[in-house]
């Protein structure tokens, strides 16, 4: 081993830092707090809080039903039940530590929560059969040489458990979730096998299918191939599809849920959900709806909601919007409710119901209600009259009992064809950053891309008809979305290690220049930036190429007419200064002609008016510290005025569709100049006049790079 | 079976609890804290990071999970939600550069604790590296992981971490005059 081996290990070793230790302590227990609810892996054995997806309980009901189609229902009337659920309690149950997963059943009023174990068991997981009589549930046994588990089925009240399946022992496999079959001759179940064996293994090496067996335990096989991934699953009311979850790795360290309709036996399958973060569903009675809980970010506590969507994946919607975590979405056997379960960043843990419209909020069980217990994974039971004729349907139950919502892709033609054009920025989502479009008052805001990981720098064409952005939840990518139909794709996949600065579409919407940091190895202790160059992509074909040849340059912009492209270009920093000189430039799109507009080297970000008459661009007031302020230029490069006065710093200014107005980001600081700090999107006018706060309500990210249209 | 996350092979694994995690803020939190720290230039990152890793462990351990060598589990998922948040502020910081935040991180470094003067001679020696590189000298040195082992931490290729734990050693080694160091292999 040579010296700077050893050096290292013994440097590296020898370090340490003086911590707080009981600081350090209450900030895991925080942490552990909130991610706790957030582990997307569903696991029998490690079922303690994770939200499995609708496993039993969901039935078909007589009415709303396409007569065409063939059903195996009953016949007779479904009125609602009781609810089972687990309870995983820490402190009870076997053995000890690890805790315990108990049978609960319920009045739908909340009344009277019972503990139903059939033995010393653990038991998690519970579906009803669809005549209510009887139920399924994971049982799993804890032994030294490792957890048995296997599927049972019990009576109605929890006794006379009978085996069905097993997962044998000792076995890398678990049984998740499962649900009976509408017509009740088949259980469908998750198997998760697990890698074993020395080396690195992750989530993603976990193989989750789905399989089918006999009600009788007989003739177990899967239906899903290996690689799918199915994590929850809900069956149509009519048995003859089935919704399900797939995960797949949306980033280095996190997964991403989509959803997906597939026959029965495993075949045409076909996409509903594309945002990366849909999962748990669970098919309505009726046959109209899937309701299923949005993801929550990995790195920090976001909220779950429950949302619904069409079959064929229109009229998506909102049911819940606390603040809590919401998973495992059931319907009522008579679909007029939703059960779900709630855990709030407090340790908070409830089952609660809503009406489809999302009113009539209630909880049904609580941790005080289960001596501390927390309650998970519930279903719904159905309880069949069998004598009852099926009633007629109500005319008024025709059309859908729900309210049909307003898509936002309906949303994004009017804020298109709306006075004043579309805002569209990129801001904080339900999982990272995601992008958003506003009209000009900020009245209405919408999301445009909601996909797993962070999406930034939005771009829209001069129609607004098409956005370009960068998406993190891979390799760094530049996505274009037609916003017309919603179709997305990815136009260019960046290198380990590039970075896009900024980038900026030609007027006819056929290229973008972007401005790319090289992934070449520098000198971090050095205060000049990465090598970046302004590069031209052709949109249709997707080749690039490189138009400047400092490797300093970091913004740009295109002239209205498309003959020349603007950008910044710093100089480097001289011994002794605070910052890098910048100045702005033009240059032909071919890389030809360029010209130096600015020379005091305090100018950068500027963009041209839509005539391409003017430049507005950010300037550091060298006077007042870090502060940059808004100035505007003829496009020559004289006329310098200064717009905003602001105690802090205003940038990434761009121009109203009409050239009246300028929009940019301001950022206050309070106290030091790296201390907390708000920033807010603002407008003026281009005469210095009428200074506003678009978003007012709230604080701004201080990245929001908006682009208008 | 429970899942068993292995990353070496320094202890069998045991259920984590309130005892294990104070014991672990003692004896290995510290230097975790100090080595991610030169990773991110932050302390307040790594502290951040090491906790939420921590707090992941626990969880598993409640779930039934098996995490073997918890030190170095610990360390590479704290590495990896560093990274995540790295590359989120790499692609924002246009907004904030011009308050040059190099400085200031600089300065936090030197009101830090010193250690030994060897140590100040390593941090030093680490913070001319590129973040990837010190990525993997991080992983390499102080994790002990193996070339293959750090490709999967980092989800990159095999060839890429052997290339910048390659260039890092060459780095450092022509810091401290020790040309041979960066023509030996180091793939094993």
């Amino acid at each position: 081993m040579s010296r700077i081996d050893q050096d290292l290990r013994r440097g590296l070793r020898g370090l340490r830092e003086s911590v707080d230790q009981e600081a350090a302590f209450r900030g895991v227990v925080s942490r552990k707090r909130r991610s706790r609810w957030l582990q997307p892996l569903r696991s029998a054995s490690l079922a303690v809080l994770v939200l499995l997806g609708s496993a039993g309980g969901v039935y078909a009901l007589w009415r709303v039903f396409d007569s065409s189609t063939p059903s195996t229902r009953p016949s007779g009337s479904v009125t609602n039940g009781l609810i089972a659920f687990q309870v995983f309690s820490a402190s009870e149950g076997e053995p000890g530590s690890l805790g315990g997963h108990r049978l609960y059943l319920v009045d739908p009023s909340g009344e009277d929560p019972r503990d139903v174990t059939p033995d010393g068991a653990e038991y998690l997981t519970p579906a009803w059969s669809p005549d209510g009589k009887q139920m399924a549930s994971v049982r799993l046994e804890r032994r030294d040489e490792g957890a048995e588990e296997g599927i049972y089925v019990m009576d109605a009240d929890g006794s006379d458990p009978r085996h069905l399946y097993s997962t044998g022992l000792p076995s890398p496999v678990s049984v998740l979730d499962l649900a009976w079959s509408p017509d009740g001759q088949r259980i469908a179940f998750i198997r998760a096998e697990y890698p074993t064996g020395p080396g690195v293994h992750s989530e993603a090496d976990f193989v989750l299918q789905l399989f089918v067996m006999n009600a009788d335990g007989t003739g177990a096989r899967a239906i899903t191939q290996p690689d799918r991934q199915v994590t929850s699953f809900s069956w149509s009311p009519n048995g003859q599809e089935i919704v399900f979850t797939r995960q797949f790795l949306a980033s280095e360290s996190r997964f991403g849920y989509d959803l997906f309709i597939m026959n029965a036996d495993g075949t045409d399958v076909r996409r509903l959900t594309s945002d990366g973060r849909s999962m748990e569903p669970a098919w309505s009675p009726d046959g109209e709806w899937i309701a299923f809980a949005s993801s929550a970010p990995e790195d920090s506590f976001m909220h779950r909601a429950i949302y619904l969507v069409r079959p064929d994946g229109t009229g998506v919607r909102w049911v819940t919007a606390d603040s809590g975590t919401d998973g495992n979405p059931v319907w009522a056997p008579d679909g007029s409710r939703i059960l779900f379960s709630r855990y709030g960043p407090s340790d908070e843990c409830q089952l609660v119901t809503i009406d489809a419209e999302g009113q009539n909020e209630r909880t049904l069980v609580d941790r005080a209600a289960l001596k501390g217990g927390c309650a998970s994974n519930p279903a719904w039971q159905p309880v069949v009259s069998a004598g009852d004729p099926p009633p007629q349907p109500d005319p008024d139950d025709a059309a859908s009992p729900l309210p049909v919502p307003e898509t936002s892709q309906a949303g994004v033609s009017r804020l298109i064809n709306s006075e004043g054009g579309m805002i569209a920025f990129s801001d904080n989502g339900h999982d990272g950053r995601d992008i958003f479009a506003m009209s000009p008052d900020g009245s209405q805001v919408i999301p445009l891309v909601e996909g797993p990981g962070d999406d930034l720098m939005p771009r829209l064409t001069r129609d607004g008809r098409t956005l370009a952005y960068v998406g993190l939840a891979g390799p760094d990518a530049l996505y274009v979305v037609d916003l017309e139909d919603g179709q997305a794709r990815s136009l260019h996949l960046f290198e380990d290690d590039e970075q896009v600065s900024d980038m900026a579409w030609s007027p006819d919407g056929t290229e973008i220049a972007l401005v790319i940091e090289e992934a070449i190895d520098y000198d971090p202790a050095s205060p000049n930036p990465r090598p970046s160059f302004v590069h031209v992509l052709d949109v249709a074909t997707g080749s690039m190429r490189r138009i400047t040849d400092t490797g300093r340059e970091h913004s740009v912009d295109w002239s209205p007419d498309g003959s020349r492209i603007l950008f910044g270009r710093s100089e480097p920093q001289p011994e002794g200064e605070k910052f890098r000189p910048n100045d702005l430039y033009i240059i032909e799109p071919d890389g030809t002609g360029e010209e130096r507009l600015t020379s005091d080297g305090l100018s950068m970000q500027g963009t041209w008016s839509p005539d391409g008459t003017h430049i507005v661009f950010e300037s550091y007031i060298p006077s007042e510290g870090a502060q940059t302020d808004i100035y505007v230029m003829n496009a020559d490069g004289t006329g310098r005025t200064r717009l905003t006065e602001d105690p802090g710093m205003d940038y990434y200014p761009v121009w109203s569709p009409d050239g009246s107005q300028i929009l940019f980001v301001s950022r206050r600081v309070e106290g030091p100049p790296t201390g907390p700090s708000s920033c807010h999107l603002m407008a003026i006018g281009i005469d210095g006049a009428e200074e506003r706060s678009i978003i007012s309500d709230r604080s701004f990210i201080c990245s929001g790079n908006p682009s208008w249209t | 079976m429970p899942v068993r996350h292995y990353y070496g092979g320094e202890d069998e694994g045991a259920a984590l609890d309130e005892e294990a995690i104070r014991h672990f803020l003692a004896s290995d939190y510290p230097a975790l804290v100090a080595n991610l720290g030169l990773v991110t230039g932050s302390r307040e990152e790594a502290e951040d990071a090491v906790q939420e890793a921590l707090a992941r462990a626990w969880v598993r351990s409640e779930r039934g999970e098996v995490i073997v060598a918890l030190r170095v589990w610990v360390g590479v998922v704290a590495l990896n939600v560093a990274r995540s948040r790295f590359r989120r502020l790499r692609a924002e910081r246009r907004a904030t550069e011009i308050l040059s935040s190099r400085a200031l991180a600089s300065e936090r470094w030197e009101q830090a604790e010193p250690g030994s003067e060897l140590a100040m001679d390593t941090r030093q020696l680490l913070s001319r590296l590129p973040r990837r590189q010190r990525e993997v000298v991080l992983l390499h040195y102080y994790l002990d992981l193996a070339i293959d082992e750090i490709a999967s931490a980092l989800r990159i290729t095999r060839g890429t971490a052997k290339k910048a734990l390659f260039r890092a050693r060459e780095a450092m080694a022509r810091s401290v005059g020790e040309e041979e160091a960066a023509v030996t292999d180091v793939t094993n």
